[in-house]
């Protein structure tokens, strides 16, 4: 992807550079675009396949052919019919649909088509979505210490033989018996069959797996840190921690019902009907990346930034999600948040740091009731003297939350 | 005061070895899982799992959820609107205004565009809230997966295209050839739906739309055309009547409008009040007979006698002719008693009879007439739309389409083929016609008769109105997009009219020139009706005035019927259960397993017989007999119906239909190459008079020595132990510590002041083994809910349990497990006999769990799984149960439910209902959990429902605590739980015992209130209020004697 990219700056430093020299009518994007729409745009797109082919990469593909290609735009029929093999390949290629002729076109205007194509390209083709932070400790630490072991354990391996060695030459010194292979078995065996050691090690065992398996099985269901890759990259750190917008602003459920709400499509065109892209200064990819995610808004709602229309197609975004309650548990946002006036960052984390969200708190019972215990209710207009809990106000019976 | 023993069947009272078996056991025990997978599935377990297959299994159980629990969870999406519409808020339900098939208006909740309850509005005078289980049910229906999908032509798709097309062709050919056209329709109670139908037919020279109710009142309609000059039914305010006589009228149960009449029978039955008097004579036992202060049980043939010997002590009374007619009385004399009361009561008396026979209602309309009710208690120039069959236009129109006269046939809510006696005539003649359509949604039998079927939408789908009363319009909205190709009837009806406007702006233009009318600004006239669902017109004033008929015509009519051969045949009776009624919504499982109020039985119809009759001969529950009616032989299971008149059989409506998987279910089974129960019995019905009598004579019976297993619930979860009862003394009877009924004579004479002072002092000797642990907070900050019922005022009609159903997700377990007593219903509606077994006295008792402060369960829950809260909730936690089932068995009041299987999911187990398909679980409230097998559930007070209320008191307020450090506690009546809601009499009332302003305060200090079983001091939390009958001393004693008198009897 990267050297791609680099040939086409270089690219179009060229044709820039060469334009400059021939002191010709400089071949420019914005003419180029012109040119497509009056000419193009009826049987083509950059990104889809109308009648004719889409047209991103084209530039890329007939790159040292442009000859060619302005015949072929020029005139392809005849192209075709003159047995051009390259020409009767594409033909085919596309279902034997003739293209239109364009004699009318010079070459100069064909250039600026092509440099529209190569931008069009450079603004579309995006680096490869980062692999997002995983929470959980790096495997290479798993690695790391299985070496260690490894190591550990040749080095006791090295120490038994070095001993061993050592023993059997004292005793070969000391003119005394050798100690047999058999000898050290039967030890061994001895110790082994030892109950105190048999009861200590069983109850090692039993003892340390049951407590083992009860953590484990509390967690069972438990999915904290979660943190899926969504189907567009939408920056919490950028919406709520640098531009400070309201969480209520897009989950506007929190006040009204019991879920927040993913905000529908049509909330994110109240601002991306003028924001199409993020400018990151001397960061085109990452501009790049801003507009190619929020076109994935336009694309949702069916919105043409080009021609600034509603196309009428629309496809609802598939987010992961993230925070799940099992289904035998009730919870409800306004109760926390307008009753309650607890913030989402009590149950949510930093939400306002997460580039990408995880979950912060593993919703499981114990940390609800915990909760219960300790938060005290909100009375209007004053403090609440009586230090009243949740618990208090019945907070913990099973049935607030299980029906 | 007398306090008699109450038994629950038949079995109950004569204590029969089965009986006393399962009263004593928690559980069926001999059902193992091999007997039933063996009953319900081909590939049976062949063989009892050994000991070591157990354990091969649960090792590999335990590995396999070892490995299960390593793995990582499944990633779940959250998929937001890309166009959020405004009025939506997800997670928060949405409600709208909407009016249900039988024309209760309805608040539809709605969670994220799915319907997901029905409640009552209680904007309506006429429901005052009130929902009945019919109309609750019918959302339900909704998410039918055997909905029809696309029209369809000759049995195959077709597009509305191509259908509209042909029809339209075919429609103009009729035209072209002057042919004869029919709409023939149910009632059609809106007025939209109606003009589009009249602007369709107005295109044909004889276009005429055939109104029939397969449950007809039509004869009401004639009578009140002979004797007022007015082919309508009158509005009953049975609010405004003191004596009401019924003759064989379930007003109250399935007779044109129950929710409606339910809500205002009860107003004047409050002892503290003067109190109504009800008297029933009916040949079956009625849910309002069982309701009734007095009830005369008189054979099918005796009822036009005992009508006209009531005339006539009233017209001698008023100094009117009397009619030439045999005497004839009832038992204690009851047309004294009805006559005396009724002229005691003068206007506000009260006469209603069932029968769909016109001389009868000729009469009884005169006996009002002569009361001065009319203007009073019933109003003919403000009439009700409800039930505008027409028996005659029916008989008509099939003779029509017989003789070939007939050019196209539309059918709307209609399947004249299964719920008309005219099926065979019409199948034959139906190939005559050049257009014939239908607009079932489902594929029933006329549909499947039919050229085209234009599969009408659910009402949820579809825009319209409701006119069930001259005052009273509703509004029809939807609150969800078509889900299958279906188009609402009214837009039909447009299309083939000639217009393509919408529905809706047909809907609205009606109202504009109609009922909005004299609205200045009409689109918030409009606005206003959608929000509010109702439109109140005001009433005309009295103009139609009694032109007496031919009375002694109707009587010789009557007296035709009254035979005295019944010694050795039996009369029969073809009478609407309160769950299924005329059987539309038969395809509906909630409805199917509702047991029937009276006889408690599900799923099935039976032949009830008397119990004398089967006494003498021996017969028990399920007993199958052979029911010669005429040249045929129906092959029922008995059920035996105390309570019923000697000669007199009853078998149910609305069964044996082709409705679908559900009902098919219901619809019997093959037993030595007979069909058994399920039979359809609308053939039998019979065109006498110009209207359709529901009534046979002459009918034998004869054992058939087979047997057949009714579902039916009366014995269940009895509430003591007969043998463990003896252990309080000999003569100790527990059912009374159970039921409280009294009279208004010892209500108001210090009888039950009495009763009330010994209830206390006994109150004080009870011990208890627990030590309070839930401690009224001084504070009172925290809520402590409390549920009172109103015995006098509940019908027993089961809408409290299907709308708990809806609400709560109960599953559906099917016929089999009800029969195995595994019903899941939350909340049941026990039904208490006493005295004497042919005329007992009834008694209706809702219970759901008690939340009993001292829970005998949640002491002996090994996992704390079932807890106290503080506000006093028996709480249940699914996820910590682990189905030892020891709560079950320590509860007094047998209210706690298992999980025998995963009903939700076991499609193949039990039958195929809606939550085994992923459209049928739209319905399902997503704010309750839906449980697993092997746990153990029960009635949560709606947890959920209080919760949402308390919350949306305390987001209103900003705050849970008030800076004066009182509780923001959510409004008295402000939360109700779905049973309370649904409820048409308002007899449950739930709210906040720590707020002594309440109404559930008031009503637990009320004399009336009683703990059921007090003596196991368990605290409960729910509260009944004692049943009072209005009852004089005289008739009390009669009746405590328990003594029927022969019924007497001469020829006149």
């Amino acid at each position: 992807m990267r050297r791609i990219r680099f040939i086409r700056i270089i690219t179009l430093i060229c044709l820039a550079v060469s334009g400059t020299l021939s002191l010709q009518a400089e071949p420019t994007a914005e003419a180029g675009k012109t040119i497509f729409k009056q000419n193009c745009s009826s049987c083509h797109a950059m990104d889809k396949k109308l009648v004719g082919p889409k047209l991103d990469g084209v530039e890329e593909k007939y790159k040292g052919q442009e000859e060619w290609l302005y015949k072929w735009i020029r005139n392809s029929p005849a192209l075709i019919a003159s047995g051009d093999a390259q020409a009767v390949a594409l033909w085919e290629a596309n279902g034997k649909a003739a293209m239109t002729a364009f004699p009318n076109l010079t070459d100069d205007e064909l250039a600026s088509l092509m440099v529209y194509f190569a931008e069009w390209d450079k603004a579309t083709s995006v680096p490869g979505p980062p692999t997002p932070p995983v929470p959980t400790a790096d495997p290479g630490i798993y690695y790391g210490l299985l070496a260690l072991v490894g190591i550990l354990v040749l080095v006791a391996l090295l120490l038994t033989i070095i001993t061993a060695t050592l023993v059997t030459a004292i005793r070969a010194k000391e003119q005394q018996e050798t100690i047999k292979f058999a000898d050290v078995m039967a030890r061994t065996r001895s110790i082994l069959q030892n109950k105190f050691v048999i009861t200590a090690i069983m109850t090692f065992v039993i003892v340390g797996g049951l407590a083992k398996w009860i953590a484990e099985a509390r967690t069972i269901g438990l999915h904290q840190g979660y943190m899926p890759e969504q189907p567009i990259a939408f920056s919490h750190k950028l919406h709520a921690g640098e531009y400070q917008i309201d969480c209520k602003y897009c989950h506007s459920g929190t006040t009204k019902s019991k879920s927040a709400w993913i905000p529908s499509t049509n909330v994110c065109m109240n601002c991306h009907k003028v924001i199409q892209q993020k400018e990151y200064p001397g960061d085109a990819a990452r501009t790049a990346k801003s507009k190619s995610e929020i076109a994935k808004i336009y694309a949702s709602v069916g919105w043409d930034p080009e021609t600034a229309t509603y196309t009428g197609t629309e496809k609802a975004v598939e987010w992961i999600r993230i925070h799940n309650t099992p289904d035998h548990a009730y919870f409800n946002h306004a109760q926390h948040v307008v009753v309650g006036n607890i913030a989402c960052q009590t149950c949510h984390g930093p939400i306002q740091e997460m580039e990408v969200v995880y979950q912060y708190s593993d919703l499981g019972m114990g940390w609800c009731i915990n909760c219960h215990r300790q938060e005290k209710v909100k009375v209007l207009g004053k403090d609440n003297e009586e230090g009243l809990t949740v618990e208090d106000m019945g907070g913990l019976n099973c049935s607030r939350c299980h029906y | 005061m007398s306090r008699p023993k109450y038994w629950r069947g038949i079995e109950e009272l004569e204590q029969t070895p089965e009986f006393l078996a399962n009263a004593s056991r928690e559980f069926p025990t001999d059902m193992s899982i091999e007997k039933v997978m063996a009953e319900v599935s081909d590939e049976s377990l062949e063989q009892q799992a050994s000991r070591r297959d157990f354990l091969k299994i649960l090792g590999f159980g335990m590995s396999a959820a070892a490995l299960a629990a390593c793995a990582e969870g499944p990633v779940k999406k959250a998929i937001p609107y890309v166009n959020k519409p405004d009025d939506i808020i997800p997670g928060v339900a949405n409600w709208y205004a909407s009016t249900a098939p039988n024309g209760a208006p309805v608040l539809v909740r709605a969670r994220e565009g799915r319907p997901i309850k029905l409640e009552g509005n209680p904007d309506s005078p006429l429901t005052k809230g009130g929902l009945s289980a019919l109309a609750q049910a019918s959302l339900l229906s909704l998410y039918d997966i055997e909905r029809l999908q696309t029209p369809s032509k000759g049995g195959n798709t077709a597009s509305w295209e191509d259908v509209d097309r042909e029809i339209s062709q075919k429609i103009d050919q009729i035209i072209a050839a002057g042919g004869a056209f029919r709409v023939v329709s149910g009632t059609v109670l809106s007025p939209s739906v109606q003009q589009a139908i009249n602007e369709l037919l107005a295109r044909f020279a004889d276009g005429k739309h055939v109104t029939y109710d397969p449950a007809s009142v039509s004869a009401l309609r004639t009578a009140h055309a002979q004797a007022f000059g007015k082919n309508a039914l009158p509005t009953y305010h049975f609010d405004k009547a003191m004596t009401i006589v019924s003759f064989d009228c379930d007003f109250l149960g399935s007779w044109v409008a129950p929710e409606v009449y339910s809500a205002a029978y009860v107003v004047n039955r409050d002892p503290k009040k003067p109190m109504s008097r009800h008297l029933q004579i009916e040949p079956l036992m009625s849910l309002t007979g069982a309701k009734a202060d007095l009830r005369f049980p008189v054979d099918a043939h005796n009822m036009g006698a005992a009508l006209i010997n009531l005339y006539n002590k009233i017209a001698k009374a008023k100094g009117r002719p009397e009619l030439r007619a045999p005497q004839f009385d009832v038992a204690m004399s009851g047309l004294d008693i009805a006559a005396k009361d009724l002229l005691a009561a003068g206007n506000k008396g009260l006469v209603v009879c069932g029968t769909n026979d016109v001389a009868a209602q000729l009469i009884v309309a005169a006996i009002n007439n002569m009361l001065g009710s009319y203007g009073t208690t019933l109003d003919i120039d403000n009439p009700s739309y409800f039930a505008q069959g027409n028996d005659e236009d029916m008989a008509a129109f099939v003779a029509d389409l017989k003789a070939g006269k007939i050019g196209g046939v539309v059918f709307y809510d209609a399947n004249p083929l299964y719920n008309t006696p005219y099926a065979a005539d019409i199948t034959q003649a139906l190939s005559k016609v050049t257009l014939s359509v239908s607009l079932s949604p489902k594929a029933d039998e006329t549909a499947k008769a039919c050229q085209y079927v234009c599969p009408d939408s659910h009402y949820l789908e579809s825009w319209g109105d409701a006119r069930v009363a001259a005052t009273h319009v509703s509004v029809i909205q939807p609150t969800i997009n078509p889900i299958f190709n279906t188009r609402q009837a009214g837009q039909s009806f447009l299309r083939w009219a000639g217009k393509n406007e919408k529905f809706v702006d047909y809907v609205k233009a009606y109202w504009q020139t109609n009922v909005l009318a004299g609205a200045a600004d009409f689109r918030g006239a409009w606005m206003e009706a959608l929000r509010k669902g109702i439109v109140t017109l005001p009433a005309a004033a009295a103009s139609a005035s009694f032109t007496e008929p031919d009375l002694q015509d109707s009587a010789s009519k009557l007296m035709a019927s009254f035979s005295l051969d019944a010694t050795e045949t039996f009369d029969i009776v073809f009478y609407q259960k309160v769950s299924i009624r005329d059987g539309k919504s038969a395809n509906n499982p909630w409805l199917q397993e509702l047991p029937d109020p009276v006889s408690k039985c599900t799923w099935d119809n039976y032949v009830t017989v008397p119990v004398t009759w089967a006494k003498e001969k021996g017969v028990q529950n399920g007993d199958v007999l052979a029911v010669k009616i005429g040249e045929s032989t129906l092959y029922m299971p008995a059920m035996i119906q105390v309570g019923q008149a000697r000669n007199t059989l009853g078998i149910a409506l609305g069964f044996g239909s082709q409705g679908g998987k559900v009902c098919a279910q219901a619809n019997g089974e093959l037993k030595n190459g007979r069909q058994v129960a399920g039979a359809n019995v609308y053939p039998f019905v019979s065109f006498v008079n110009g209207a359709l009598s529901y009534t046979a004579s002459r009918v034998s019976v004869s054992q058939t020595g087979d047997t057949y297993t009714l579902a039916l619930t009366q014995t269940f979860n009895t509430m003591y132990d007969p043998a463990k009862g003896v252990q309080f003394g000999a003569d100790f009877d527990r059912t009374e510590r159970i039921i409280e009924a009294t009279t208004t004579y010892e209500y108001n004479n210090g009888g039950y002041a009495k009763h009330v002072a010994e209830r206390d002092e006994t109150r004080k000797h009870l011990v208890t083994l627990w030590d309070t642990h839930y401690k009224d907070p001084e504070t009172k900050r925290l809520i402590h809910w409390k549920m009172a019922v109103d015995l006098n005022k509940c019908t027993g009609c089961g809408a409290c349990v299907v709308a708990c159903q809806a609400e709560n997700n109960i599953p559906v377990v099917g016929k089999k497990e009800v029969a195995r007593r595994r019903e899941m219903h939350w909340m049941r509606i026990d039904r208490y006999y006493s005295g004497d077994s042919e005329n007992p006295d009834v008694v209706f008792q809702p219970m759901m769990c008690q939340h009993c402060d001292n829970a005998p369960c949640e002491t002996v829950c090994p996992v704390l799984a079932t807890i106290h809260s503080n506000e006093g909730l028996n709480q249940m936690t699914y996820s910590r149960c682990v189905g030892t089932r020891y709560c079950a068995n320590n509860c007094p009041y047998k209210v706690r439910r298992f999980n025998w299987f995963n009903y939700f999911n076991d499609a193949p187990l039990f039958g195929d209902y809606y939550t085994h398909h992923e459209l049928g679980r739209l319905v399902l409230n997503p704010d309750v959990t839906v449980r697993f097998r092997g746990v153990m559930e029960k009635c949560t007070f709606c947890v959920q429902r209080l919760q949402e209320g308390k919350l949306r008191a305390k987001v209103t307020a900003g705050t849970s605590l008030n800076s004066d450090g009182s509780a923001v506690k959510p409004e008295d009546g402000s939360i109700k739980t779905a049973c309370q809601q649904s409820c048409p009499t308002g007899a449950i009332v739930f709210g906040d015992f720590n707020d002594e302003k309440s109404e559930v305060s008031r009503l637990f200090r009320e004399d009336r209130s009683y703990v059921v079983l007090e003596d196991v001091k368990a605290q409960p939390n729910v509260q009944y209020l004692a049943l009072v009958r209005n009852r004089s001393e005289a008739e009390g004693k009669e009746k405590e004697q328990a003594r029927i008198k022969e019924q007497t009897y001469t020829k006149g």
